[in-house]
């Protein structure tokens, strides 16, 4: 248990001293005052709960949130600039599947504001209110997708899926 | 090595202007504040993560380089919470989403009296 404490520990205080390291932007002088800031914020933190990233999922989750985020750019823009505006526009319902309420939710309902053509609306307790710009039928099917990516993020796949 | 890096920097960020460009017509063109949502963090956001690659790529230090991707990633995580936010409060406040079937509805319907 102690173990874990000290590892989270070593983790705060690097985290914290790369972001230091970036916002002074390298300067020495700048220690003087980011240690000790350092060492506070790490104090202040929350403890670590059962919410956790699994580190080879996120590493393959990222440039696939990266893509997303290109291709969502991308499309709006060209929306946008089209000479006829023919949106097809829904507000459709999507009922959560695999992921528990909690952080991974949350996560979700960001993450959809930066994906192709989604708005999260509302999080309710059993579904995903989510504003649609140009509906395609493959849009429930890609946010399908998105939640098992999500869940295996957070590690949360196997048991759900075992007890349905 | 240097200058090569330098052209590519000046591209990426000529190649993210467009980006905020569509997000302002898209701001103006589309028909209720959802749609112009849509725009504003999907756009910009890209259009953001370019210049702020092109700045990083041309940084004097890795420092610095750093300070830009991560000015970018604080701006992801306050656009889509903040997209939701207003979102949410919109429909909160009865404006309903216009859908093709429902074109000219910016506002909920007038509810019909009751009868009591």
């Amino acid at each position: 248990m102690t173990g874990r404490r000290w590892q989270a520990w070593a983790w705060r205080l690097t985290a914290l001293a790369l972001l230091w390291w970036a916002l002074s932007a390298g300067d020495p002088r700048a220690w003087a005052w980011g240690l000790p800031v350092i060492v506070v914020t790490a104090g202040l933190m929350p403890p670590p709960g059962a919410w956790r990233w699994r580190l080879l999922a996120a590493l393959t989750f990222l440039p696939h949130a990266l893509w997303l985020s290109l291709r969502g750019g991308l499309q709006v823009a060209g929306l946008a600039c089209r000479r006829q505006l023919a949106l097809d526009t829904r507000v459709i319902e999507y009922p959560w599947q695999q992921l528990p309420e909690g952080p991974a939710r949350l996560f979700m309902a960001s993450l959809l504001n930066l994906v192709p053509g989604t708005l999260t609306l509302r999080l309710s307790q059993d579904a995903l209110h989510v504003h649609v710009l140009h509906y395609q039928d493959d849009t429930p099917g890609s946010l399908r997708r998105l939640e098992r990516r999500i869940a295996r993020l957070y590690g949360v796949a196997q048991h759900r899926e075992a007890s349905p | 090595m240097t200058e090569l890096l330098a052209w590519f920097g000046s591209a990426l960020v000529l190649i993210g202007l467009p980006f905020f460009v569509a997000g302002s017509l898209g701001l103006v063109r589309f028909p209720d504040v959802y749609a112009r949502l849509h725009a504003l963090t999907k756009a910009d956001t890209l259009g953001l993560g370019l210049i702020c690659l092109g700045l990083a790529v041309q940084a004097g230090s890795l420092a610095a380089a750093l300070k830009y991707l991560l000015i970018w990633l604080l701006m992801l995580v306050a656009s889509s919470i903040g997209a939701t936010l207003i979102a949410a409060t919109a429909l909160a406040c009865g404006i309903t989403p216009r859908t093709p079937a429902a074109p000219t509805s910016e506002r909920p319907a007038p509810r019909r009296p009751t009868a009591r």
